[in-house]
């Protein structure tokens, strides 16, 4: 038998014993013992220092084609193996996939919070600053200032906390105002959020404390069309697009002329239910051009500028939008409640 | 509030509108349409009926039989009433006819289950009108009370109809009405009465306004014989207005002035007493009536209450007066509260012959005081007064309701009135440049419209005379004004406002009148121009959001309670104090300082609370947060919660509180869900100190101290007798240097079982708790500076050592960290050993250190270097042996 032969017959041998190969060990076998430094084709190699100097070259070449073939071969089978290996690794590593996957526990802010950082949002956009104020406030800037002096009718609408005479819990943000314009002249836009107290008995509606939030802006020029339209804006903003969008006269001592914006009820589309007390409209903020007596009172000449204020109560504006039944959920912080709200 | 029935306000103004339009636009003007009520509505099947016949029933001698037409057919009909008379036309329900059952009402009254007025004591039964028997006679409709329709209270005999009511028409045709129920801001006192509201809606729809046409006869004695009138204190009443009626019959009014009444809410009494109340709803002026033959030396005189004096008011009360009252007095004593409440003595009676009507004008501010100081409920009068009423109305009143008492009760009218007026006021009269329109509106009106406007509305323009000069009809002054380079007479209207406007005294109302007539809905919309004030950050508020941010996502939940606590619950979070050691003379500073929490002297409270669970302002915000954990654990077993609020501490000398913001904390229950990863959820999965321990620090981390050292010291005995002794930590922040300022930041530790279970909390649960001052804690926060982060292999190390059990495993750590220096960037405690082979009294504590090179690799030398020199300072400083 020629050497080539036998060369071909050890290829058809070793390709043969590959496809039994069934793992990657028996592979490593395979390889060393046909291609390893000590394997069978090596052997050739080295058994060619015996043959007449010029076959050499002519075994060289089927020894090397040989080895090429083998190479080639044993990288498919790794590529197959691996494969294989690998699908097997997954098919066992199988799960039940429908299990449950493991509990994320994450806290929430509070719904409040978040529909307050939602008007303040929308506010700070149009360049209003935010600011706050005390919630122990005096009678001075939470009636006197903004037009309401002791014995004013408009202050029975305002059922009071007191401390003294003089100190109350305050009853709006509106004194903020007051406080705001002392220390800064306009240009002015302000948004100031925080808690109020009124003496009410409690219900389904009332609660002795909620948020506000209560917005200023003074300059030259601005103009009850101003006020409709930027308040038009932010009710799109917070209540979407389609809503309707209700501007009435209504009365507030510290601004005039005053106004009551309100938005289509989105409960029943404006066809009148028990949430809207069957007008088709809930109002969400009252608003004004802010009283001249109001500017003199902090030495803004009320001849040259003017400007808008409003306010509105957060706690309202999330009970329609996520038509929460019971305002009193708000502050009884059940975890149960707080954790609807993403 | 006032409900103004379409029927009565038709007398003074037309009405070309639906109810729906009416309300909408009266709605847009700023009278709010609470409700449109129609009654009547549901009278189906109720007809105008004529009785034929009454016979007595054979069987019982409580009914009779009725035989009632509608003008077609002739219905028997068995009643238990006795008021009617053969010819009377009543309301007739036919078979179907759906009524509301007075005897079910009448039945459950008495048995208490509901209270007067009974047809607003909740739902309402109802009945549906069926042909039958009672005690053996046909019964084939029903002769209808008012109760039954829900017109009002009566119950107690058939209502007899106009009899010029066409028999067969259906009642609703005839009696049906549509009320508007109007809610009335403040302002809004010249609504409070239908020929008010008539005003509104004939500026709405340019319709005319009709008044009532006022006549009286005044067929009796000169008035100055009658009586007299003194203003003592012109302050409080600006104007006193009277006439005399003698020989009125008392008796019930007629039958249209009590369903007027009825109708808007007010219940007939007497003629006399009704006719106040009608001509009041009517042109809105107050009036009282009083029994003359009481008034002693025929002599009233307007005055302040006098100390010590004391009167009856119809009520039937005994009020006790002071001289902020303004009193109605005769000639020796009070017979009236001005404008609140008449007195029991001088009201008019059955047996009343002759009457002294009074009109005035009281001061408003005075009227809300005396009003609300003393009665739980404002009187009708008294409302409307509070609101201020025309000046010029009393004697339109006082003549109107003489003419009524005439027609209705008889009697001789006084000649003359009595009209004191001290002070006379004239009408305002306000400029408005005509460029205050565009200024504050947004929009331009042509001078011409601007004029019709304000003209609908009653208000007078004064005509601009050749001179320059305004001229008023009616009055022959002549006004000029400041005319200068930009503003001519031209551009300016001369108003003079209507005297029942006393809302209107500026441009500014003016301008709101023109908006209101020109349509707040058609004002245009157009968005802020201008320049935006210089925009700077809120850095407290943007803090409180990090806080949040960083918190919720540590797992934690935002709640907010009310600041207003009760002493109970201060007192609560003292439960321990007895059995803790005795307090320090001086804890140093009121705030997050427990032994201060029940101390008045440092909190505020309120002088009227609605109730002793929220009166005082909260100086610490533990006690809500535990009432909330505690509320909570009754219906989640995992309670994670923050809040970020205030409290609230007097300072000496001030009006005002120091409302400081402050963050509390509190984690109670499992640990982590149960799950089929955690099956068992035990003891040891229950949270504790130090999971509210990570989280603060993970807080203090993530703002960035970086100049300040936060130090956590075990807290000193007695300081705080809410917590748990041996669990509690007081934070404090230390300035950078060796003599730096240490502030106490605030506490964490868990809650004294007594203080738990004082909070109905299981004393056995561990419930940490802590609170943060944002004030301090703020101005420490620094920006975040970038520090390289190396690419080197970092090199960790463990390193047991042994230390006696009293060494605290934070000094060793704080040790370890000081001597490794800048490359030892982690150093983590992972483990904690006690027993063998670690000798009794003393632990091992094993540390995972982690190396960060800069520039360079570290070598194996330079590493063991450091850890030797660890291990030197551990063995000198705190006894520790190294352990391999
Ligand atoms: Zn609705």
């Amino acid at each position: 038998m020629t050497i080539q032969n036998q060369v071909a017959e050890m290829q058809q041998r070793a390709l043969g014993e590959l496809g039994t190969a069934s793992d990657l060990v028996a592979l490593d076998e395979w390889r060393l013992k046909y291609l390893g430094k000590k394997g069978e084709l090596t052997g050739f190699l080295r058994g060619m220092g015996q043959l007449p100097p010029e076959e050499r070259p002519i075994v060289g070449q089927v020894v090397n084609a040989a080895r090429k073939a083998l190479e080639e071969a044993d990288a498919t089978r790794l590529i197959g193996l691996q494969a294989a290996a690998l699908n097997q690794r997954l098919a066992s590593d199988q799960v039940d996939v429908t299990l449950p996957g493991r509990p994320v526990e994450t806290g929430r802010v509070h719904i409040i919070t978040r529909t307050m950082r939602e008007i303040v949002a929308a506010f700070t956009a149009m360049g209003f600053q935010i600011a706050e104020g005390p919630e122990v406030e005096l009678d001075y800037y939470n009636f006197e200032q903004l037009n309401m002096p002791p014995g004013h009718p408009a202050r029975s609408m305002h059922d009071t906390f007191y401390f003294s005479e003089s100190v109350v819990l305050r009853t709006h943000t509106s004194p903020n105002q007051i406080r705001v314009m002392e220390k800064q002249k306009p240009p002015i836009r302000v948004i100031v959020p925080g808690k109020c107290y009124r003496s009410e008995a409690t219900d389904a509606t009332h609660d002795f404390m909620f948020y506000q939030v209560e917005g200023l802006a003074v300059d030259q020029n601005i103009t009850l069309a101003d006020l409709r339209g930027t308040l038009t804006d932010f009710a799109r903003r917070l209540f979407g697009p389609e809503r309707k969008v209700r501007f009435r006269n209504d009365y507030f001592p510290y601004v005039e002329p005053g106004v009551d914006l309100s938005i289509d009820c989105m409960l029943c589309d404006g066809k009148g239910c028990r949430v809207c007390k069957y007008s088709g409209w809930l109002e969400i903020l009252g608003a004004g051009m802010v009283h001249p007596q109001v500017l003199r009172n902090v030495d803004i000449d009320p001849e040259k500028y003017s400007g808008f204020a409003f306010g509105m109560g957060p706690s309202r504006i999330a009970l329609l939008k996520y038509g929460i039944d019971d305002i009193r959920q708000f502050f009884r912080n059940d975890l149960r409640f707080l954790e609807q709200f993403a | 509030m006032i409900k103004v029935p379409l029927s009565w306000l038709r007398d003074y103004v037309n009405l070309t509108l639906s109810p729906e339009e009416l309300a909408a636009g009266l709605t847009l003007r700023g009278l709010e349409v609470a409700e449109i009520i129609r009654v009547g509505q549901d009278w189906d099947k109720v007809v105008v009926g004529q009785v034929e016949k009454i016979e007595k029933h054979p069987n019982a001698d409580r009914l009779v039989v009725l035989q009632v037409t509608d003008g077609n057919e002739v219905y028997q009909v068995v009643t238990g009433a006795f008021n009617l008379k053969e010819g009377d036309k009543i309301p007739l329900a036919l078979p179907g006819a759906k009524l509301i059952d007075g005897h079910k009402l009448v039945d459950e009254h008495a048995a208490g289950k509901r209270t007067e007025p009974l047809l607003e004591s909740g739902e309402l039964p109802y009945f549906t009108v069926k042909a039958g028997k009672m005690r053996g006679v046909d019964s084939n409709a029903v002769a209808v009370a008012a109760l039954e329709l829900g017109i009002s209270e009566d119950f107690d005999g058939i209502v007899v109809l106009n009899s010029e009511f066409p028999v067969g028409e259906t009642l609703a045709a005839v009696l049906g009405d549509v009320i508007l129920d109007i809610e009335l801001s403040p302002n809004l006192g010249r609504a409070l009465s239908m020929v008010g509201v008539a005003r509104e809606v004939a500026a709405m729809t340019g319709e005319k306004v009709y008044p009532p046409e006022i006549r009286v006869v005044e067929d009796g004695s000169p008035i100055n014989e009658k009586i007299s009138v003194k203003i003592d204190d012109p302050d409080l009443c600006a104007r006193y207005s009277m006439m005399v009626i003698e020989g009125v019959k008392i008796g019930p009014s007629p039958d249209w002035m009590q369903n007027r009444l009825s109708a808007v809410g007010i219940r007939p009494i007497n003629n006399i007493v009704d006719i106040t109340n009608y001509v009041m709803l009517e042109i809105g002026q107050p009036l009282h009536a009083f029994d003359y033959d009481e008034l002693q030396g025929k002599q009233i005189i307007v005055r302040r209450a006098r100390p010590g004096e004391k009167m009856q008011t119809i009520d039937h009360k005994e009020h006790e007066l002071t001289p902020e009252i303004l009193l109605i007095a005769d000639a020796n004593k009070p017979i009236a509260m001005a404008g609140v409440m008449g007195g029991a003595e001088s009201e008019v009676k059955d047996t009343t012959v002759n009457v002294a009507l009074e009109g005035a004008n009281f001061d408003p501010a005075n009227i809300r005081k005396t009003g609300r100081g003393l009665f739980s409920t404002v009187s009708e009068a008294a409302k409307r007064f509070e609101r201020s009423v025309d000046i010029e109305l009393t004697v339109a009143g006082v003549r109107r309701g003489m003419q009524l008492m005439q027609e209705i009760a008889g009697g001789k009218v006084s000649r003359g009135i009595v009209d004191v007026y001290p002070q006379i006021r004239s009408p305002h009269i306000i400029e408005l440049p005509l460029s205050e329109i565009p200024r504050i509106l947004g929009l331009t009106i042509p001078r011409d419209e601007v004029v019709k406007m304000l003209e609908a509305l009653e208000f007078e323009i004064a005509e601009l005379r050749p001179d320059g000069s305004f001229q008023f009809r009616n009055d022959n002054k002549q006004y000029t004004i400041m005319v200068s380079e930009t503003i001519s007479s031209q551009d300016i209207l001369m108003v003079r406002v209507p005297t029942y406007r006393n809302d209107v005294t500026i441009k500014a109302d003016l301008i709101e009148e023109i908006a209101r007539q020109y349509g707040y809905d058609k004002i245009p919309e157009s968005r802020l121009q201008g320049e935006l004030p210089p925009q700077v950050p809120n850095l407290a508020y943007e803090f409180e959001d990090k806080l949040r941010e960083i918190l919720t996502a540590s797992g934690l939940f935002e709640i907010i309670t009310y600041p207003l606590v009760s002493m109970d619950s201060l007192k609560n979070l003292h439960a321990a104090l007895g059995e803790s050691v005795a307090p320090p003379t001086n804890p140093g500073g009121p705030h997050l300082h427990s032994l201060h929490w029940t101390d008045p002297a440092h909190l505020l409270t309120l002088a009227n609370p609605l109730s002793s669970e929220h009166e005082v302002m909260r100086p610490t915000m533990l006690g809500s947060t535990l009432e909330t954990v505690a509320e909570n654990r009754r219906f989640v077993d995992r309670v994670p919660v923050f809040e970020i609020g205030r409290v609230y501490h007097k300072i000496e000398g001030e009006l005002l509180p120091d409302e400081r913001r402050t963050l509390s904390l509190a984690m109670a229950g499992r640990r982590v869900p149960l799950s089929r990863f955690n099956p068992k959820v035990t003891e040891n999965d229950r949270m504790d100190f130090f999971d509210l321990k990570g989280v603060v620090e993970h807080l203090l981390a993530r703002l960035n101290l970086a100049q300040t050292e936060v130090q956590f010291e075990p807290v000193t005995a007695g300081y705080h007798p809410a917590l748990h002794p041996g669990r509690a930590v007081d934070i404090f922040a230390k300035a950078p240097g060796k003599n730096g300022e240490s502030k106490r930041l605030g506490y964490i530790g868990e809650v004294h079982p007594r203080v738990a279970e004082a909070f109905q909390l299981d004393p056995m649960e561990r419930i940490v708790v802590g609170e943060l001052d944002l004030e301090l804690l703020l101005p420490l926060v620094e920006r975040e500076r970038y520090q390289a982060v190396t690419r080197m292999p970092v090199v960790t190390q463990d390193m047991a050592i042994v230390v006696g059990d009293e060494v605290a495993a934070g000094r060793v750590q704080k040790l370890i960290q000081e001597t490794g220096g800048k490359l030892l960037k982690q150093v983590t405690l992972f483990d904690i050993y006690r027993g063998k082979p670690v000798p009794e009294g003393k632990k091992s504590l094993a540390f995972r250190l982690a190396f960060h090179p800069q520039d360079k690799n570290l070598t194996e030398e330079e590493v063991s270097k450091l850890r030797q020199r660890i291990e030197g300072r551990l063995v000198r400083e705190v006894g520790a042996e190294t352990r391999a």
